[in-house]
């Protein structure tokens, strides 16, 4: 049943015969069959899900039940139960991401958890945390902030997220030009087998023990099995903390001034550059900004003498491109929002929002931004289309892109969402970039991952297949294949439009 | 009347006082789209920590009985009873709503209330 209105959904839903089964595993109270838990666990926050669930619609199917075991081996006898029966399921952390890989395709049992949220060692000699998968973002960076530390894996989803969540979907943090990305963060990892078998990636500081399993895992979305633990590093919370704001008279002299720091080997703690669209809502009133209207927001971090020697190099680099320091306030307003999302009070009131984020070179950049933007606000009035870049690496940086349809005939506004996302995707990779930098694939991005990943993405169907033979877990996800009989994911995605 | 969205959020709570001024259906269709960063205030002890206790979860419910997509049956008044967590979430939530106050008036204004 394809976006149904939860009603029909739910006048067609039969209770499973196993309820009882999995009660014996995880006790009666974390077994939830009753319409709300059902309704509030078929969705993720992808847009295109919000913008079903707003009208009262299911986006594509009810979950069967969701569980939710508070071990390890609660975990493993629920997904050896899953396999015995032929039960299609799904992991669910906090379900905070944007591209689908959440939704019950095909009545799928929802495996919860959140209930495995605890910090389990912190090794101060090594530098290192070892967590459950399950515990919250915010409540992990807090708890090691009171310890003195910080993880530097700092999300505008800290708090919405959990860290399995991370490291599943590859995620990449506001701080990551200094910290990494989740790949760099993770040292090790432990995983539940789609045939309730353990997986363990003990966490060293490297290995050559032949191609990473780790980051087998870091990225798979869930589809190669659950993660239970990750060990990760962390750092002693930063002396010193110091923001700049830089106004540019045009776009492509922040991309250059940022690119010939990144080149230079400065590794500002964040590095935000805004196009002329979303520099104008974070600078009205500003006077530095009349005539330069490209707003930049940097933040250094660390030692107070690193900080010092980094702001001033950088500064250096930015003055050379025409870059010069302005009112502070952008970087005082963006660390008041930086974990507040923007999306709810567009989404609220009718307007159709997403963001689309994608790694380009920077010698296709500038020539990729401004096809897909004329192209994007080609497609009707009343479109926006903004776009930042906030991870930027010697080579390119992520294009981060939000478009947003003015409210309209619901036909209209999902046709044009479609459009928009296909202008994004296919300029992408004729630009030679990636299609995804950090959101990850779910089931939106399928189409268009076969082009990027050429025959990469029969290897990890052949993985998929030797783990999940039964194509249980999480099928149709992460552009794989679909179970029989279940619409594919550009079906699903079709019948949404 | 929906206010106009901005096109920024300010720091604080300043937005929420705008949108706690909404009609009750306008707060929980602002909360069930909101992806919910007020979580990070559900204890982690707590022994439930599954989405339809968090005011995102909890205001979707409710827009689905104001919307006559829920029945008005034991399970749905069950699940809107469970404001506890919700209301440990309300110093959390940067638009300053309170969702689980609005839960509790939709429930005693339906008749939801055992």
């Amino acid at each position: 049943m394809v976006s149904a209105s939860l009603s029909e959904a739910l006048a067609a839903h039969r209770p499973p015969l196993w309820v009882n089964e999995l009660a014996a595993i995880v006790g009666p109270a974390h077994v939830l069959t009753s319409p709300p838990d059902l309704w509030v666990h078929a969705r993720d926050r992808a847009p295109l899900a919000t913008f079903q669930v707003r009208r009262g619609r299911v986006p594509a199917t009810l979950p069967s039940a969701v569980v939710c075991p508070a071990t390890v081996d609660e975990l493993c006898r629920v997904v050896s139960f899953t396999r015995e029966r032929r039960i299609p399921w799904l992991p669910y952390g906090a379900g905070s991401g944007v591209l689908g890989g959440a939704w019950p395709l095909a009545c799928e049992l929802v495996v919860d958890v959140k209930r495995m949220n605890r910090i389990l060692a912190l090794d101060p000699v090594d530098g290192t945390v070892t967590v459950q998968a399950g515990m919250n973002g915010g409540q992990f960076e807090a708890a090691l902030n009171a310890r003195g530390y910080t993880c530097g894996h700092l999300p505008q989803s800290l708090h919405m997220s959990t860290v399995g969540g991370w490291a599943a979907c590859r995620g990449a943090g506001q701080s990551s030009t200094r910290y990494g990305k989740i790949e760099d963060i993770v040292l090790g990892l432990s995983a539940v087998l789609p045939d309730g078998r353990t997986l363990e990636v003990r966490p060293v500081a490297r290995r050559a023990v032949g191609p990473s399993v780790k980051d087998l895992f870091i990225g798979s979305e869930g589809v190669f099995g659950v993660l239970t633990e990750l060990t990760l590093r962390i750092w002693p919370l930063p002396q010193a903390r110091v923001g700049a704001v830089l106004a540019f008279a045009r776009l492509q002299d922040g991309w250059d001034a940022l690119r010939a720091m990144m080149q230079a080997e400065l590794r500002p703690a964040v590095v935000r550059l805004y196009d002329v669209e979303e520099s104008a809502q974070r600078t009205q009133g500003l006077a530095t900004f009349r005539d330069r209207p490209v707003l930049a927001i940097l933040e250094f971090s660390g030692a107070q003498r690193l900080v010092d020697v980094e702001r001033e190099l950088a500064l250096e680099l930015a003055g050379r491109h025409g870059g010069v320091v302005a009112e502070d306030a952008p970087y005082r307003h963006w660390l008041g929002v930086r974990y507040v999302s923007y999306s709810p009070q567009w989404q609220a009131n009718d307007h159709y929002m997403d963001t689309i984020e994608i790694t380009l070179p920077w010698s296709r950049l500038p020539a990729v931004y401004e096809r897909i933007r004329c192209e994007v606000l080609a497609l009707g009035d009343g479109l926006h289309f903004g776009a930042h870049w906030s991870h930027v690496y010697p080579e390119g940086a992520c294009q981060y892109m939000t478009v947003r349809i003015p409210p309209m005939s619901e036909d209209r506004a999902l046709h044009l969402h479609a459009q928009a996302w296909d202008i994004c995707e296919r300029l992408c990779l004729e630009g030679g970039g990636s299609v995804s930098h950090h959101h990850g694939v779910g089931l939106l991005r399928a189409p268009w991952l076969r082009r990027e990943l050429g025959s990469g993405l029969a290897l990890l169907q052949a993985v998929k297949d030797h783990l999940d033979p039964d194509n249980l877990l999480l099928a149709g996800r992460m552009g794989l294949r679909p179970p029989p009989g279940v619409a594919a994911p550009q079906a699903v995605l079709e019948g949404l439009r | 009347m929906k206010p106009e969205p901005a096109q920024e959020i300010p720091a604080g709570d300043a937005r929420g006082a705008e949108v706690s001024g909404q009609p009750q259906r306008d707060l929980f269709l602002f909360c069930a789209c909101c992806p919910c960063p007020c979580r990070r205030a559900l204890p982690a002890d707590a022994p439930c920590q599954t989405e339809s206790v968090t005011p995102s979860g909890l205001a979707l419910i409710a827009l689905a009985v104001i919307d006559g997509q829920l029945p008005r049956d034991a399970a749905t008044r069950a699940a809107l009873r469970r404001t506890d967590m919700a209301r440990l979430c309300r110093p959390a939530c940067p638009y300053g709503l309170d969702t689980a106050t609005a839960i509790e008036a939709l429930s005693a204004q339906e008749g939801l209330w055992p």
